[in-house]
């Protein structure tokens, strides 16, 4: 571990790119993902709901077959209102908590370097994780909730949403019984 | 190009020499009923693959996003005006141009046509041209508004400049040349044409025209998004494709360099469509090229111009009045040059003709300047490479497979021959009745996992009901067991549940709460709804917004209340009740539509997925075949016999009906106290305050009486809305076990070819060791030398096979 530096390797290759992104707010440069957020959340505009707030924290999984996203937001183009209807037609299944939830039980899936939960042999079943804060409480992103009541609150994410981090390419079975459901 | 016409003709000759040469020299074998029957399918494939080698078609088909003057593009190129250029819906059906030297229009009676439909001969380009807009596709695009229609299919012959002057691409003689100009996806909403169009485009090399009025930072993504759905919509063939960024000349001097807008272009369209290397992307002015080129024609330039000086000055005059930007731009510092045009134009106005000299020079610049020249180059040399994948390998497929199956079958027939005693054939008799046991078993067995495997995944993934999460549960599940391929499948029923929501769902809804015209909600719709469903839901729309209007607002509803023996308010409120019943009706038809043809629009990823499925457990089957099979060159006799049938067989997706939805309609018979009248009563009541004093009152009372009421509660916007996802939610499941029966339908019918194959080889080889018996009892074995010699013949065919294989699959 000593032989390189993993904060520099996840800014150079997470970090950066995704600060272009941020709808709203400067981005944190600190290089621990689960630092980062909470510093994150602390700088964010006074709306936001409180560390504890119980939906605080969104992360959509998309299949790596949808990736022509991923590469969208990793370059940090074609930010625009219809991203939301993007996410919505790409996310397979989604989690939603409070951001001790997510450094509890995902955060560990976001670390770019965790070979234990990352695809080491490349399925098409294999998936992005994406890390979006909220800023309003949206029962549309709850799960048993009407599809078109979700397509209603994917849409309204430009607004209430910031894409915070986007994982490595994982393997299916890293997200299995952590509390995720099918968008 | 045609010395690989010439070695395939060639090579393909020499195979059916050798075939027939070996046939009848060795007459006892080929007289087996299998070997017989495997003869007599290679030489029709054989013919048939010689009469398409004799004249091969090499189709280019055009299909672009809105607007990006695919007609124009396509008479450019062909040196005609034959495709209807005015509007997007005069090309709604499928125009296909085709190399002959006879001068015909063929227009296809497709079932429910309201056009006129036959043959028509001798017709000059004009008259073509406007039967074409005026009698066939205006009719459609007219009719479609009242009910769904299959595109009309017309097919032109006569010259095309590519065939006329086969240099431009190299083209070589006896090779045909069609032209497919498809119509723009806003005009294909139905399953039905979806598919005719599909066959037409995965057939085909693709010229995909983009319209560079929509390449700015504010379009550009609904642009890539359009293009990703043309090319996956209509399958097109991302190896073999030029994307053609037409009107160029819309370009003004704040605009980005065009190479860095096309090298951009280059890199988003290479991800979008996921294309291994950066896509061909011409700069384009099609309308430039397009007067110019008919203005000369269809022949080489070499030839002398067949085109009228009237059509040609016409033609001219108006490329001096539209495209005298671009000529403008090109000619700016060269002052003869620019004196030259104004000259021509003068010559023109004053109704000089333009020789062949000039117009040749002309057609030079507009090659140049409209990238014309850029485009023929590049396609030339594509055509290079896609000539044996587009024309040779499908021609040869047919005969290759018959070929291979005949070959390993006579190989395992040699076999037999070569065993000396009756001992020897004894054992292998043996052997072959225990394999064929075991293969059998195995082949049932594997036949039972995969369909409990089907059927427990899609049992799985309908209990979205209780499982939170059942597809990332299948997927794992999938995962484990090495199975790849069903993703594609898992993807595309959610897609088109997520489909139905954004595309129809939400925009009704939307324009439900807001109130909004029906003419902007009818714009959308039309995007992905045909006309005549669109005009429905309209209708349904404006009434059932009309009726609400008399509705209380109520919790999650909108409640009205009459009297059962008010005839006129039940009257009415039944017609409420049945405008909203009607706009259910017509949102269910429309989502069932499209469900269709996303499913359609999806079927070769779905096709592909269950494919690659079943072919994981075909080759299990063909390796424990060779385990248990090593000798007499049985496996390879089976596989190359299934590999034959099942090229017969091929996998399509189902046409399905869906989509059940609620009656969103509540009527709950009420009784309450009304006021029937007023009655005057005396009452009395004191009054005063020390003194009281009691004096009656007249007062007015209301007469209540219990009556009957008939409460009706419809849902509101959002409860609507759920309603139709939950309808949508609910057909998923039939939609599983619709496509369960399929996969399991096809699964059933491999199996059948396979053990058929199985059967029928293992009879072949008993039947050889049968003759090979008597033959030993008769004393009439065949000598070593002769075996030798049939062996070697079998070996120098297959050298031609092989031969052949490498031409057809060289760039696939």
């Amino acid at each position: 571990m000593s032989n390189f530096d993993l904060g520099e390797i996840f800014e150079n290759n997470v970090g950066k790119p995704l600060k272009k992104l941020f709808k709203y707010g400067d981005t944190d440069e600190t290089s621990d993902p689960v630092k980062r957020s909470r510093v994150l959340l602390k700088s964010r505009d006074k709306n936001a709901p409180s560390i504890n707030a119980p939906t605080s924290t969104l992360v959509l999984a998309i299949r790596v077959t949808s990736s022509n996203i991923i590469h969208f937001l990793q370059k940090g183009d074609y930010i625009s209102e219809d991203l939301g209807e993007d996410l919505y037609q790409c996310t397979k299944f989604l989690w939603i908590g409070s951001q001790q939830d997510f450094n509890e039980q995902i955060s560990s899936l976001f670390l770019p370097y965790n070979f234990g939960v990352q695809s080491t042999e490349e399925s098409e079943y294999d998936v992005y994780l994406l890390r979006i804060q909220l800023r309003d409480y949206d029962e549309g992103f709850m799960p048993n909730i009407s599809s078109n009541r979700r397509a209603d609150a994917f849409l309204r994410l430009p607004e209430i949403g910031k894409l915070a981090d986007i994982s490595k390419r994982l393997a299916i079975n890293s997200c299995e019984n952590i509390g995720f459901y099918q968008c | 190009m045609k010395d690989l016409l010439s070695a395939t003709r060639e090579l393909l000759s020499q195979l059916g020499t050798e075939v027939v040469g070996i046939a009848n020299e060795y007459s006892d074998i080929f007289g087996d009923p299998t070997i017989s029957e495997q003869l007599n399918r290679f030489r029709i494939a054989y013919e048939e693959a010689i009469s398409n080698l004799d004249s091969p078609t090499f189709r280019i088909a055009t299909i672009g996003t809105t607007s990006s003057g695919k007609s124009t593009i396509v008479n450019a190129l062909i040196g005609r005006k034959i495709a209807p250029m005015e509007a997007d819906e005069m090309s709604a059906g499928i125009l296909t141009l085709s190399s002959s030297a006879d001068r015909k229009m063929i227009i296809e009676n497709v079932e429910g046509a309201v056009w006129e439909t036959g043959e028509w001969s001798g017709v000059s380009d004009e008259e073509l041209y406007t039967h074409i807009r005026d009698r066939v596709m205006l009719p459609y695009h007219e009719k479609r508004k009242l009910k769904e229609l299959p595109a009309p299919q017309i097919t032109v012959l006569g010259s095309l400049l590519p065939v006329e002057d086969r240099s431009l691409l190299n083209l070589p003689d006896g090779v045909n040349l069609e032209f497919v100009d498809l119509p723009g996806l806003k005009s294909v909403q139905d399953r039905t044409n979806l598919k005719v169009i599909q066959k037409r485009v995965n057939k085909a090399f693709s010229l995909v025209a983009l319209d560079y009025g929509q390449v700015d930072e504010q379009h550009r993504k609904q642009l890539l998004e359009e293009l990703k759905k043309v090319v996956n919509y209509l399958q097109g063939r991302t190896d073999s494709m030029i994307f053609i960024l037409n009107r160029v000349d819309l370009r003004n001097s704040g605009d980005l360099p065009l190479e860095e807008r096309i090298a951009k272009l280059q890199v988003e369209i290479q991800e979008i469509l996921s294309l291994p290397d950066p896509p061909d992307i011409i700069p384009f002015s099609s309308l430039l090229l397009y007067y110019a080129q008919c203005a000369w024609g269809t022949v080489a330039q070499t030839e002398a111009s067949q085109v009228s000086h009237d059509k040609r000055s016409q033609l001219l005059k108006a490329m001096f009045m539209d495209c005298s930007g671009t000529i403008n731009q090109y000619t700016q510092g060269n002052r003869k040059l620019k004196n030259w045009f104004r000259n021509i134009e003068d010559s023109l106005e004053d109704g000089e003709p333009v020789d062949d000299e000039t117009m040749r020079q002309i057609l030079q610049y507009a090659l140049a300047w409209s990238g014309g020249e850029k485009f023929w180059y590049c396609l030339r040399e594509r055509l290079f490479d896609a000539f044996p994948v587009l024309v040779i390998a499908p021609i040869l497929a047919g005969v290759l497979e018959s070929y291979q199956a005949l070959f390993t079958s006579v190989d395992s027939i040699v076999q037999t021959r070569r065993l000396e005693t009756v001992e020897e054939i004894n054992v292998k008799r043996e052997w072959v009745s225990q394999r064929r046991k075991e293969l059998s078993i195995r082949v049932q067995k594997s036949y039972s996992e995969f369909k409990q495997d089907v059927e427990r995944i899609i049992e799985n993934l309908k209990k979205s009901a209780i499982d939170a999460n059942p597809e990332t549960r299948v997927a794992i599940e999938l995962q484990m067991k090495g199975l790849q391929g069903f993703g594609g499948l898992l993807d595309a029923i959610q897609e088109v549940e997520k489909d139905l929501n954004l595309k129809i769902m939400r925009p009704i809804k939307d324009a439900l709460k807001k109130n909004k015209p029906s003419h902007e909600l009818e714009e959308k719709l039309l995007q992905v709804v045909n006309p005549s469903l669109t005009r429905e839901l309209i209708k349904a729309y404006d009434m059932a917004g009309r009726r609400l209007i008399n509705f209380s607002r109520f919790d999650k509803g909108f409640v009205k209340e009459v009297r059962e023996d008010d005839k006129q308010a039940i009257r009415e409120v039944e017609a409420d009740e049945r405008s909203v019943r009607k706009l259910y009706q017509a949102v269910r038809q429309a989502m069932s539509a499209r469900a269709e043809f996303m499913l359609q629009a999806q079927s070769k990823k779905i096709e592909t997925s269950v494919q690659t499925l079943i072919n994981q457990k075909i080759v299990e089957l063909i390796i424990y075949a060779q385990e248990v099979l090593p000798d007499l060159n049985l496996s390879e006799a089976i596989i190359a016999d299934f590999k034959r049938n099942m090229s017969d067989n091929t996998l399509t997706l189902p046409s399905e009906k869906m989509f059940a939805l609620i009656d969103p309609v509540v009527v709950n018979p009420i009784t309450a106290a009304v006021k029937i009248g007023e009655e005057q009563v005396t009452e009395y009541r004191e009054s005063g305050s020390c003194f009281k004093t009691v004096n009656p009152v007249s007062v007015t009372h209301d007469i209540m009486q219990e009556v009957s009421l008939r409460q009706v509660i419809l849902p509101d916007f959002d409860t609507m809305a759920d309603q139709w996802a939950s309808g949508v939610s609910n057909a998923k499941s039939t939609l599983w076990d619709s496509l369960r029966g399929w996969i399991i339908k096809y699964m059933d019918s491999t199996n059948i070819v396979l053990n058929e194959s199985i059967n029928e080889m293992l009879n072949l080889i008993e039947r050889g060791l049968q003759e090979q018996l008597i033959r030993l009892e008769q004393d009439l074995n065949l000598e070593i030398e002769t075996l030798e010699n049939l062996e070697s013949r079998n070996k120098s065919s297959q050298k031609i096979a092989c031969q052949l294989e490498s031409i057809a699959i060289k760039n696939a």
